[in-house]
């Protein structure tokens, strides 16, 4: 497999055949989800209370009644609408693989069902997927190699978009006033308005979401390949390859009269179909000549295309609720159908060489010469060698007395890599179609977007990389490490442009930034012999980065935030600064009215995004047929930009209920030095160190229990193992909100890092299973 | 085999070869800046998208924000989001940031319409008429979004077709650079705008002549803008419409009204609705099949609305008083006595039987011809019968009277000072235009805004409260702009 990405290699692994018995294995697990952590808000009367304090200090009579704040205090905790919108959730995962085949042809299918309820209500994915792949030799010359992977995938979706005060759907677990019933005494769902108009409009029950809205993805795909190789002479192989990806998507959104406000209803249907076409064509050559020459090369082309067609109708002032996105001919109203083509396409051309001497020195180098369409006229073209270099010193005559040493390696390679993932025609400057009204009728509109087209070229990254790797005690400790320096050129991404512009940002050739780390990977077996045997695994990566040149000269900003209280950026690129490094006020406690101060009026660095270092912990000890194993994880010294909160600790503006944390510990002429300043909508407000938390943790990410029963003994089956595993089970942390693995816009090529801002939250999972070999 | 196979990969490679650069060349089946505006539907396709920022924004928070600033609005404080405009103190954070989303707007409009300026000089199958025709629209279009900008927030950054490609660096303009911008992108278009609108919805040049004497007023050049709005009372083109009772009031604003007052409406229809109703309507009202989010109400002891006569139709026309409802929230107010009042909420935009708004939003209709004429006659050369006449016809038809017949409620012809009238005039068209978004523009502008909020609401207005701050946001972005310098007083 020729690689497809020229930013790392792309490995498709699938189940191949095996030579002999077709075997037969049969998997079965299920298990339960729930969400990650509780938050504590308060109740009813706290509630009351902490709305009377507010009012009291904006020099306003109380907002309730002493009856009332009793009556709140008869409702106990009240409703916690967290159990509103997430829930216990089932998943359960099946599949059965067959293998087999003879000396000319093997094959391996598998078929599998995947099904998962969501935490959050109304939410699911369900996955069924047939792989098979097939191997046949024609004769001595010609072989074919043929992978076929179908799927079908369904899911419920619930949005998990952004509110500015606690309105996404996620948001509103949080937000809605304790005191309030579920549902109003005549079944309707509770307004919080209709009761307290001080509480938002825009705070309607989330009910609407999970059970008046629906958006259904379904997707099929189909991901093809076959190849044909053909053996010239003796190590001389040529491979002509064909492949093909299509995803056909259908999304149904429904939106039903029942809706809050919008008696109308609404359908919209988008479909979506993307073809990738994919042609390689190598010539491999292998050769091992007086014993100790090991050649080897790879030369070829290959060209890939990827085309994309939407099309979307929606229709509003529907007749009735029943037939749902299925009838759209029954909508009174509809807005104009949108439909697109977008198509992109690569070319590749590709050299490369391995020898080895002696099974001790290797050499590789390598060229590749990538073509995109993307890209502006000129710049379409980007070229990117490679070379390495390993020396295998255990096999020296030098090291062979040395015998404690079973292994000794030292790597080292160089290296540049292109980035092409933009989309097509971001150099171009289109025209967006959109309608508006003159006299009593819609008219098709044309203007740009709210981006910005500009001349780009490739991103490129070059990559010097030194290792070492040994092995002592008989190979029981295997250690490695690895320094890199990676400078990227021409960074490619987003840049926020002046609002007065009319454009709201424009993809960029930013600048240079570099990157250097360290990883250590230690592998020990601690026993090795059994019966009982442990394996433990470990391994920590230290990255360090710094923006070396912005062209222009000019800090770019990222990680727009839309507080209702405040916008700002979280993110600053500075040249000589770490990437994204977190730009804010800082406060300086309360003056004598318990509103913020800050310290001054200038932005200063109040985080950074980047940790110092990751790690991951691996186990696994077995004592005859049990086995358990764990794997923990985490990150240390990173800072996270906590949005999530903010409607529920410090913005009084709209109603919304808050932390118990809030009610115990704000600021009162008494507690002068409390977390939270005083309750009032007069605070001014800014993007401070007060929103910026440690994000450090460590979280046990899976562990399993796992029984092998010895069937073999009894049965004709070859194995049978029952297990029971949890994932997510354990985190410690100092983060304040439900999630510290969190990333909400991130991506690792986004400009927007360690913001956390309603994300869909992660979930416990508990999981029994079983899997059975015959 | 292996011969055809040797044959197959020259050929492949000698086929990939010569279409190499072909294959990577970008053919999207989309329109390109570039290819576009050369064909009446091209360059009518980007005017349509010079309203389309408009539309949504201006009759929706626009107009809420316009009016919680007027005395109606500001009387009593109410949801965050509008608590500051309300406060005459100057605006609060989430006050400053509910004004960017309007920003951008005005500005997205800005740049549609200088795309249009730009590329239609060289459309290839426009004729000199159609050209000027089609640049008189974004021009005027332009000057519109432009002055809602500079009367919101001051000076502002000016880009015009001059510094497309400018994203980095665009310095303030100054208020009166602003305006020069306006008058002469009015000019342009009075000159060769049409002598009647293709569509209702699209200026003409009598739009482009009265927004022009708009612009003259906002500048105190009276005498230009008195001139401007002559020439369209002269032209005939407009006429006031007649009302008996007060619902004769929807054939101005009703869902699909259309009247000879109209000179220049944004449009809406079910596929593309107004938001006037949702932005100043009651959560529970009687009035509309939605609802609305209650921003604008007070009660029926408000100064404006006890000082109002109550013949007046326009005052039953635009407010209810609403006696069912107990309202917490109101009650809460310290503003609010809760004993011996009602509710009073605005109804201007109503018809309960509809669930989806369809009201056109009235930017210039022809009682702004009328009341600016009246006011800058005065202005210009002193208070004359002929202004005093235009105002009655107002007047008449507010209490049910032709308009061009003497009615008892006329003002008397004579006895005025030019404050005096000016004064009668401003009252006049706070009652005429009320939720329509003129009101705190009118006051600020007559130098009228502090005396009038001590009078009616008992709130001093605070000087930084005149004019809107810059979003922080064009700061950070801007490198043309110095916040110490270019910051508007007070922020």
């Amino acid at each position: 497999m020729v690689p497809v990405a020229s930013n790392g290699v792309v490995l498709i692994t699938t189940n191949r055949g095996t030579t002999g018995k077709t075997n037969v294995t049969v998997e079965s697990s299920l298990g339960f989800q729930r969400l990650i952590k509780k938050t504590e808000m308060m109740n009813p009367e706290e509630y009351g209370i902490f709305y009377n304090r507010l009012s009291a200090n904006m020099g306003r009579p109380p907002r309730f009644t002493d009856e009332e704040i009793q009556s709140f205090a008869a409702l106990g905790e009240g409703t916690n609408w967290q159990d509103v919108v997430f829930r216990t959730a089932p998943i359960q995962n099946h599949s059965v693989n067959f293998a087999g085949g003879n000396e000319k042809t093997k094959f391996s299918i598998t078929g599998s069902l995947f099904d998962q309820e969501g935490i959050i209500k109304n939410s699911n994915f369900k996955r069924y997927a047939l792989n098979n792949s097939f191997q046949h030799d024609l004769n001595q010359a010609f072989s074919i190699d043929l992978n076929l992977a179908l799927s079908k995938n369904r899911s419920a979706r619930q949005f998990s978009e952004q509110g500015r005060f606690g309105t996404s759907l996620i948001g509103r677990a949080f937000s809605i006033p304790p005191m309030l019933p579920v549902y109003e005494e005549d079944g309707s769902y509770m307004e919080p308005v209709r009761r307290y108009t001080f509480v938002s409009e825009a705070l309607y029950s989330p009910l609407n979401f999970i059970n008046e809205q629906s958006n259904d993805l379904e997707e099929n795909n189909v991901l093809g390949n076959a190849a044909l190789s053909y053996t010239i002479t003796d190590g001389l192989v040529l491979r002509v390859s064909g492949g093909i990806e299509s995803i056909n998507a259908r999304t149904d959104f429904y939106q039903t009269k029942k809706f809050q406000n919008n008696p109308n209803g609404i359908a919209r249907i988008s479909t979506s179909a993307f073809t990738s076409l994919l042609n390689e064509n190598t010539l491999s050559y292998t050769k091992k000549f007086a014993g100790k020459h090991d050649l080897s090369a790879v030369a070829g082309f290959t060209y890939q295309n990827f085309v994309t067609t939407t099309l979307n109708a929606e229709g509003s002032s529907l007749i009735s609720d029943i037939p749902e996105t299925h009838s759209l001919g029954t909508a009174g109203v509809f807005a104009s159908p949108g439909t697109s083509y977008t198509k992109s396409t690569l070319l590749s051309g590709l050299g490369r060489i391995n020898y080895t001497f002696n099974n001790r020195y290797l050499f590789t180098v390598s060229m590749r010469a990538d073509g995109s369409s993307v890209y502006s006229d000129g710049n379409k073209w980007g070229y990117f060698p490679s070379a390495a270099f390993s020396w295998r010193l255990s096999d020296e005559a030098f090291l062979q007395d040395v015998t404690f040493v079973n292994d000794l390696k030292l790597r080292t390679s160089w290296g540049r890599a292109g980035s092409q993932a933009i989309s097509p025609y971001s150099t171009l400057n289109q025209l967006l179609p959109g309608s508006t009204v003159f006299g009593s009728s819609l008219y098709t509109s044309m203007a740009p977007g709210t981006r910005l087209a500009s001349d780009l070229k490739w991103e490129t990254t070059e990559q010097v990389n030194v290792g070492l790797e040994f092995a002592i005690l008989k190979g029981r400790l295997q250690f490695t490490a690895d320094y890199y320096r990676k400078q990227t050129r021409d960074l490619l991404n987003a840049v926020q442009l002046m609002r007065s512009t009319g454009f709201t940002n424009s993809l960029r050739n930013v600048g240079r930034v570099a990157n250097r780390g360290l990883e250590f990977e230690l592998n020990a077996k601690i026993f090795a012999a059994g019966p009982f045997t442990w394996d433990l695994n470990t391994n920590v990566s230290f990255n360090r980065s710094k923006v070396l040149e912005l062209y222009g000269g000019q800090d770019i900003l990222a990680g727009q935030l839309q507080m209702i209280m405040f916008t700002d950026f979280a993110n600053t690129y500075r040249e000589g600064e770490p990437l994204g490094i977190i730009y804010g006020y800082e406060e300086d406690g309360y003056d004598e009215n318990g509103f913020l101060k800050y310290k001054s009026d200038q932005k200063v660095k109040i985080g950074d995004p980047n940790p110092n270092f990751i790690f991951g912990i691996t186990s696994s000890m077995a004592y005859k047929n049990l086995s358990l194993s764990l794997f923990l994880n985490g990150s240390q010294g990173n800072d996270i930009v906590n949005m999530s909160a903010v409607a529920f600790t410090v913005d009084n503006t709209n109603g919304t209920n808050k932390l118990k944390d809030v009610f115990n510990n704000h600021w009162t002429p008494e507690n002068p030095n409390a977390k939270y300043p005083i309750p009032s909508t007069a605070n001014k407000y800014r993007f401070s160190d007060r929103y910026v938390e440690d994000g450090s943790y460590i979280r046990l990410r899976n562990i399993e229990l796992a029984y092998n029963l010895p069937v073999e003994k009894w049965t004709k089956m070859s194995s049978a193992r029952f297990y029971v595993s949890g994932q997510n089970l354990l985190t410690l942390t100092n983060y304040s909100w439900v999630d510290p693995d969190v990333n909400s816009r991130g991506g690792a090529n986004s400009l927007d890092q360690g913001i956390d801002y309603a994300t869909y939250p992660s979930a416990k999972t508990l999981t029994a299973g079983v899997r059975l070999g015959f | 085999m292996k011969k055809l196979l040797a044959n197959l990969i020259i050929l492949l490679i000698a086929g990939l070869g010569i279409s190499c650069e072909d294959v990577l060349v970008e053919k999207p089946k989309a329109l390109t800046i570039e290819a576009f505006y050369n064909t009446p539907a091209e360059v009518e396709a980007g005017l349509a998208a010079i309203y389309l920022p408009l539309r949504s924004d201006m009759s929706g928070w626009w107009i809420a924000i316009l009016e919680c600033h007027a005395e109606w609005g500001a009387g009593m404080t109410g949801a965050a989001n509008f608590d500051s405009y309300k406060s005459m103190q100057g605006l609060n954070n989430v006050g400053e940031n509910n004004l960017i989303p309007r920003w951008n707007a005005f500005y997205s409009a800005i740049r549609n319409a200088n795309l249009v300026i730009s590329y239609t000089p060289n459309g290839k199958s426009l004729d000199q008429a159609q050209k000027d025709k089609y640049v008189a629209e974004a021009k005027f279009m332009r000057a519109f979004a432009y002055f809602q900008l500079v009367r919101g927030w001051g000076g502002v950054p000016i880009h015009t077709e001059e510094n497309l490609s400018e994203t980095n660096s665009v310095p303030k303009g100054t208020r009166e650079q602003v305006y020069a911008l306006i008058t002469s992108d009015l000019q342009f278009a009075e000159m060769h705008l049409p002598d009647k609108a293709p569509l209702a919805g699209k200026p003409s040049k009598w739009a482009a002549k009265t927004f022009l004497a708009d612009v003259y007023l906002y500048q105190k050049l009276y005498a230009q803008a008195s001139e401007k709005a002559n020439e369209v009372i002269l032209s005939g083109k407009h006429a006031l419409e007649r009302v008996t009772v007060a619902d004769d009031f929807n054939k101005v604003f009703g869902m699909g009204a259309s009247s000879p007052e109209e000179i220049f409406y944004l449009k809406y229809n079910v596929s593309s609705p107004s938001q006037l109703v949702l932005h100043t309507m009651q959560i529970n009202t009687p009035w509309f099949g939605s609802n609305g989010f209650g921003n604008i109400n007070w009660h029926n002891k408000a100064k404006f609305y006890t000082s109002w006569d109550d013949k007046d139709l326009r005052k039953r026309f635009n407010w209810y008083n609403e006696t069912i409802r107990n309202n917490p929230f109101l009650a809460g107010q310290a503003e609010f006595p809760n004993q011996g009042v009602t509710i009073l909420s605005p109804k201007k935009y109503n018809n309960p039987g509809a669930t989806v708004e369809t009201f056109s939003l009235p930017l210039y209709r022809y009682a702004d011809v009328l009341l600016i004429y009246a006011e800058a006659s005065a202005q210009a050369a002193g208070p004359t019968a002929d202004g005093v006449a235009k105002l009655n016809m107002v007047r008449r038809r507010a209490y049910g009277y032709d308009p061009l017949q003497p009615a008892p409620v006329d003002f008397s012809q004579a006895g005025y000072t030019i404050q005096s009238f000016t004064d009668l005039v401003i009252q006049e068209k706070g009652y005429e235009f009320q939720l329509e978004g003129k009101r705190w523009f009118d006051l600020v502008r007559s130098g009228k805004v502090k005396e009038v909020m001590k009078n009616n609401i008992g709130k001093e207005v605070a000087d930084k409260h005149l004019l809107w701050p810059i979003p922080q946001i064009e700061f950070d972005l801007n490198k043309g702009l110095d916040r110490s310098k270019d910051q508007n007083p007070g922020y």
